[in-house]
């Protein structure tokens, strides 16, 4: 099996009839990673690449912003996907009836149970993120040895951080309750710093105590890059920046998973209980009003 | 009818996970939703009972039965609250937003890039047992960064109020009164009892 497993890449391969017969669902993210190599890197300038270092080998899961034209083709899939959704109503209801008239003729038959119209206002269609994603790890390692880190040749755009979770394995933690996003750009890397255990959450939950977030949902810090984090030597000729993080709202546990929430990042992202600060965007109303002055 | 301002978001994702969280002006507005609820409704609620003589028993439990509590919290913002961490916590989130029954499209390319795999992985991994810590976890989360304490209570009291999801989701009618009489006691339950680690 090849190691190259994205979300995206399953829900194709387990398509069995496309949205439209003409049609080819869209792929809206590409991912897979750079292998473990001596060799120095080389880049394709028409993609993006995230490098992000890590304690051990662990999954971590980005979910894409939409951009205008992805909300185009996303609405346009939803569209076609409503009217399957219609076309199989129509088809359900008139079973039913036939039923429902054979039930009514014989007392031994149970009443049918009538199909759900769907409708604009109750109809459920994935969310943008669930279709444009990507998970780095748990394998696929581009260092293994003396530390420990993932690049990954991914679709340019913006991502959210979703959580520490591979979908496929569909348990980890989601920062639902707040996170970050950040542009990857083509030709370039971008550093997304250290992600570690959070000092300010280590602590073990009380014995006994099954249900404390505390283990089963324990977010891990991410540290920004700056002066004095490592490069790996095989990334030294090539054009990277930091990540440039800004606070995410919070979003939907559609993986069922435990939720957290990414842990404050100085100067891009605090709380005061559960409401989430832009920090980025206060410090930037701040110069600006004192440049104004 | 009383409409939260709270939840800014609606129209945005109109039933869970369904639609495209657009940019908000609010990022710490519930992805779920604004939530409604009849005023007169909530003034015939019982106010659930709390006090109890807490036995070695009921305090080796009290990592499964407690309840939420605040200060300086009014009743819908309770109420905005607990549906909030309540949709983080069931198994897929669902719309709060009312009579209609959720659609779930179950066709060929939605079904299979996430909801199908999601259900069948979390059906097989997750026994009824773990399902249900996973929820109280989830809770204890989503409370504890909204900054409610949590008390122990005895399980006879607890089920009074309150519901567990292992194997099948809690009817959606039973839910909602559930989770306002989980409200009416997050915003009206004294200073009383052992707080308990969050």
């Amino acid at each position: 099996m090849k190691p190259l497993l994205t979300s995206i890449a399953l829900a194709t391969s387990l398509l069995a009839v496309p949205v439209s017969a003409k049609e080819k669902p869209p792929v809206f993210v590409e991912a897979k990673p750079v292998k473990d190599s001596k060799a120095a890197v080389t880049i394709n300038p028409a993609k993006a690449y995230v490098y992000v270092r890590t304690p051990n080998a662990m999954p971590l899961h980005f979910v894409r912003i939409p951009s205008a034209d992805d909300q185009a083709a996303y609405e346009k899939l939803k569209a076609a996907a409503f009217v399957e959704a219609r076309e199989d109503y129509e088809k359900a209801l008139k079973k039913y009836e036939r039923d429902l008239a054979l039930s009514k003729q014989s007392s031994g038959l149970k009443k049918p149970k009538k199909p759900v119209e769907p409708t604009e206002a109750n109809f459920q269609f994935l969310s943008f993120g669930q279709l444009a994603n990507f998970t780095v790890g748990t394998f696929n390692r581009f260092q293994s040895k003396g530390g420990s880190s993932y690049l990954h040749e991914v679709t340019p755009g913006t991502y959210r951080i979703y959580g520490q979770v591979d979908p496929l394995l569909g348990f980890g933690v989601c920062y639902c309750m707040g996170s970050v996003t950040f542009e990857a750009n083509a030709g370039q890397v971008t550093d997304l710093g250290s992600v570690g255990p959070d000092p300010a959450n280590s602590e073990p939950p009380e014995k006994g105590d099954s249900s404390s977030p505390r283990f089963a949902a324990n977010a891990f810090a991410w540290t920004p890059v700056d002066g004095e984090t490592a490069i790996d030597p095989r990334l030294a000729a090539l054009t990277r920046v930091p990540a440039d993080f800004r606070a995410a709202g919070k979003t939907p546990n559609y993986m069922g998973i435990a939720i957290s929430r990414i842990p404050a990042i100085s100067g891009v992202i605090g709380y005061e209980r559960d409401k989430i600060v832009d920090l980025k965007a206060q410090n930037g109303t701040a110069l600006a009003e004192a440049a104004s002055q | 009818m009383h409409k939260l301002s709270r939840a800014l978001v609606a129209g945005v994702c109109v039933l869970s996970g369904v639609a495209v969280q657009a940019e908000s002006t609010e990022l710490s507005a519930s992805p779920f939703g604004a939530v409604e609820f009849d005023a007169a409704e909530v003034a015939s609620l019982q106010m659930p009972k709390l006090e109890f003589t807490a036995t070695p028993e009921d305090a080796g439990n009290y990592d499964k039965y407690y309840y939420f509590r605040r200060n300086d919290t009014d009743f819908a913002t309770a109420y905005a609250d607990i549906t909030e961490c309540d949709g983080y916590a069931r198994a897929l989130v669902s719309s709060f937003k009312g009579a209609d029954v959720p659609y779930p499209y179950a066709g060929t390319l939605a079904g299979a890039a996430g909801g199908v795999i999601a259900n069948a992985m979390m059906a097989a991994i997750f026994v009824p047992g773990e399902k249900r810590r996973m929820r109280r976890v989830n809770m204890r989360q989503c409370m504890g960064f909204k900054g409610y304490e949590r008390i122990g209570l005895s399980k006879e009291l607890w089920e009074e109020f309150n519901f567990e999801e292992g194997t099948g989701a809690e009817e959606e009618e039973s839910r909602l009164k559930a989770l306002k009489l989980q409200a009416l006691v997050a915003a009206s339950a004294p200073a009383a009892g052992k707080v308990l680690p969050r």
